[in-house]
C-alpha cells in the first residue's frame, strides 16, 4: 500500500495497525527460535520461560482485533483498505495458534527432559528450519504485500507434510525393538505435529496475503490443498 | 439488506483469471465469465437449502454477472457540452433492467450531467448540447423525431433536494404529472393511494392527503416526490443525489424504497455517498473528469476494483 489516504489520520490508524500484526509476527517468530533452541539444547528452563511469551502474543491478538473492529466501525474501509482489514483479522487467529503450537513443543521439551536417543533429530530440526521459514516468508510477504512470495511459501507446504509423514516410519521400528524409546519418539512425534500444524498456519497467511494484494481466494483450490485450516 | 452479501468476497482465483476486461474507450468494464455467480450462488444457497431440502433460489441481485445483464438503456459515445465546455467525454455504459446502477465520482466529474442526458433534462439548460447514443429500449432518445416530453415520462427523475409543488396538497402533488401531461386519470383518488402505498408513505398521510406537500418532513417529501414520478408509471428512474439532504433515518426509508422499486422499475442513482452505493446498487459506475473509469457489480467495485484511480477514490487516497 504506498499511497497514502487524504485523510492522515485513517492513514496513522492503519499504519498502526499494521505495526501491532509486525510486532506480533516478530514475537511469534521469536518464540518459535527459542522453543526450537529448548528443544535442541534440551533446556527446560528455556522452554518454561519461552512459554510466558505466549501471554504477549495473546495480548497483541486482542489489541489488534480491537483496532481492526475500531477502523470498521469509523471507516467502513473498501477495496484494498477492506481487504488488508479483514485479512489481519484472520491472520492474527493463525499467529496466534501458531504461538500456541510453540507453546506445545515447549511442553514436550519440558517432558523430554535433558536425554537424548539416537532417534531422528534432524529429521525434527530440518522440519523446524522449513516451518519457521515458511512463517518467516509469509509475513515477509504480508509486509511487502507480495503475492509470488506469498505463493510460493503455499507451495512448500508439502515439503513440510513429506518431512512428517517420513518421521513416523522413521520412529515406528526404533520403538518396536526398544520400549525405552517409545516415550521420547512420542514426543517427536508430537513435535512433529506441531510444527506441520505450524506450516498449514503458515500457508494459511500466505493465502490471505494472496487475497490481500491480488483479490483472489486461493483457499482449497490445489491439488496441494492442505484441507485444513 | 445493507451491504452487498458478497458471496463472492473472497472471489475463486478461477474467477478472476478467467475474467476478460472489456475496454470501452480506456474504461474498465469488468465482465466476469459466465457461470461465476452461479458458482457463487450454489456455495451459499448450498448451506441454507440443505437445511430447508428445497431447491437452490435463483441468482441474488446482486449475484448478476456485467457480461449478462439486460440493458434497459446504453450510451454510446455519449459526450454532454455546456457551450464549448466538454464535460462527458465519450460515455459508453449499459444501464441494466429492473437494476440499481449507481454512478459515483468527485464533484464535476460528470455524473449528474449523464444522468440528465438519459431523460434529455441536459439539453434544457441553454448552451448544453449532447452527442452520440443513448438508446432506450434501443431506440436513441435523441434522434430528431423523438418528443422529449415522452422520453421524460418513461425515464422518471427525482431530484436532490424534495421539491413537492407548494400550493399543492400532498394528494395533487401525487397527481401533478400526470396533470401536467394533459391526463385526467377516472379513478385519481385510487392512483394516490397506490403510488403512496408504493412508496410507502400511504400510512403516515392517508388522512391529511388535503394538507400542503411542504408540511411533511424531508424524507416524506421524497417519498411524495418519488410517488409523484411513478405516478407517469416511467420504466426508469434517475436519482440524483435523492438522500443528500435527507438525515439517516429518512435516508434508510428511501434505501429500503430503492429495495423495492427495483423489482419494477430500472433504477439509476447518483451518490456522493459510497455507503450508499455500496448499500443499494447492483452496479456502480465511477466517473472521473468526464470519462467512466470503471463499471461493474457494485460488491466488485468496493471489494478488488481493477483501476488504481477507482481505489484511490474510494478508499479516500484521492489527490
Amino acid at each position: 500500500m504506498d499511497r497514502r489516504h487524504t485523510d492522515r489520520e485513517y492513514e496513522g490508524e492503519l499504519e498502526n495497525l499494521r505495526d501491532h500484526v509486525l510486532l506480533m509476527g516478530a514475537r511469534v517468530e521469536e518464540m518459535l527460535s527459542l522453543a526450537m533452541r529448548s528443544y535442541v539444547e534440551r533446556s527446560v528452563s528455556l522452554a518454561r520461560s519461552t512459554m510466558e511469551l505466549d501471554r504477549n502474543i495473546d495480548q497483541l491478538e486482542l489489541e489488534i482485533d480491537e483496532l481492526a473492529l475500531q477502523i470498521l466501525a469509523r471507516r467502513q474501509p473498501v477495496a484494498s483498505d477492506l481487504r488488508f482489514i479483514t485479512t489481519t483479522l484472520k491472520l492474527v487467529t493463525d499467529l496466534e495458534r501458531i504461538g500456541d503450537l510453540g507453546v506445545n513443543i515447549c511442553e514436550r521439551v519440558t517432558e523430554l527432559g535433558a536425554d537424548r536417543s539416537e532417534n531422528p533429530h534432524d529429521q525434527i530440526a530440518r522440519m523446524a528450519d522449513a516451518a519457521q521459514a515458511m512463517v518467516h516468508d509469509a509475513l515477509d510477504a504480508f509486509v511487502a504485500g507480495d503475492a509470488v512470495k506469498a505463493n510460493q511459501v503455499i507451495d512448500r507446504d508439502k515439503t513440510v507434510d513429506a518431512y512428517y509423514a517420513q518421521l513416523f516410519p522413521e520412529l515406528l521400528p526404533r520403538m518396536m525393538s526398544d520400549p525405552g524409546v517409545v516415550f521420547e519418539s512420542t514426543r517427536l512425534l508430537s513435535i512433529g505435529k506441531c510444527l506441520e500444524r505450524l506450516a498449514d498456519h503458515a500457508t494459511n497467511i500466505a493465502e490471505m496475503v494472496v487475497f490481500m494484494v491480488k483479490g483472489q481466494d486461493v483457499r482449497h483450490s490445489g491439488p496441494g490443498s492442505h484441507g485444513y485450516g | 439488506m445493507s451491504m452487498p452479501t458478497s458471496s463472492s468476497f473472497f472471489v475463486k482465483n478461477t474467477e478472476l483469471t478467467a475474467a476478460e476486461g472489456r475496454s470501452l474507450q480506456g474504461t474498465t468494464v469488468n465482465t466476469g465469465p459466465q457461470g461465476t455467480t452461479s458458482k457463487a450462488t450454489g456455495k451459499r444457497s448450498a448451506r441454507s437449502d440443505s437445511a430447508s431440502g428445497e431447491e437452490p433460489s435463483k441468482a441474488r441481485w446482486d449475484e448478476v454477472s456485467v457480461s449478462t445483464l439486460v440493458p434497459k438503456m446504453r450510451t454510446e459515445g455519449l459526450r454532454a457540452y455546456f457551450g464549448q465546455a466538454e464535460v462527458l467525454k465519450g460515455i459508453s455504459l449499459p444501464v441494466a433492467e429492473k437494476q440499481v446502477t449507481a454512478v459515483i465520482g468527485p464533484s464535476g466529474c460528470g455524473k449528474s450531467t449523464f444522468v440528465r442526458c438519459l431523460n434529455r433534462m441536459h439539453e434544457v439548460v441553454p448552451g448544453a448540447r449532447a452527442t452520440g447514443q443513448v438508446l432506450l429500449d434501443a431506440q436513441d432518445i435523441y434522434q430528431a423525431d423523438v418528443d422529449p416530453v415522452r422520453v421524460r415520462r418513461r425515464v422518471g427523475m427525482v431530484f436532490q433536494k424534495p421539491n413537492p409543488f407548494p400550493t399543492m396538497s400532498i394528494r395533487d402533488n401525487v397527481l401533478a404529472g400526470l396533470r401536467l401531461n394533459g391526463e385526467r386519470p377516472d379513478d385519481p383518488d385510487s392512483v394516490v393511494e397506490k403510488m403512496l402505498h408504493r412508496v410507502a408513505l400511504w400510512d403516515e398521510v392517508k388522512d391529511i392527503l388535503g394538507r400542503a406537500g411542504t408540511g411533511l418532513s424531508g424524507g416524506q417529501q421524497q417519498r411524495l416526490c418519488i410517488a409523484r414520478s411513478l405516478a407517469l408509471e416511467p420504466e426508469v428512474l434517475l436519482m440524483d443525489e435523492p438522500c443528500s439532504a435527507l438525515d439517516p433515518i429518512a435516508t434508510a426509508r428511501v434505501e429500503e424504497l430503492i429495495h423495492e422499486l427495483r423489482k419494477s422499475y430500472t433504477i439509476v442513482i447518483v451518490t456522493h455517498n459510497m455507503q450508499q452505493a455500496a448499500r443499494v446498487a447492483n452496479f456502480t459506475a465511477f466517473f472521473y473528469l468526464g470519462k467512466l473509469i470503471e463499471y461493474d457489480r457494485t460488491d466488485v467495485i468496493f471489494t478488488r476494483p481493477k483501476e488504481q484511480r477507482t481505489e484511490d477514490y474510494i478508499t479516500g487516497r484521492f489527490g
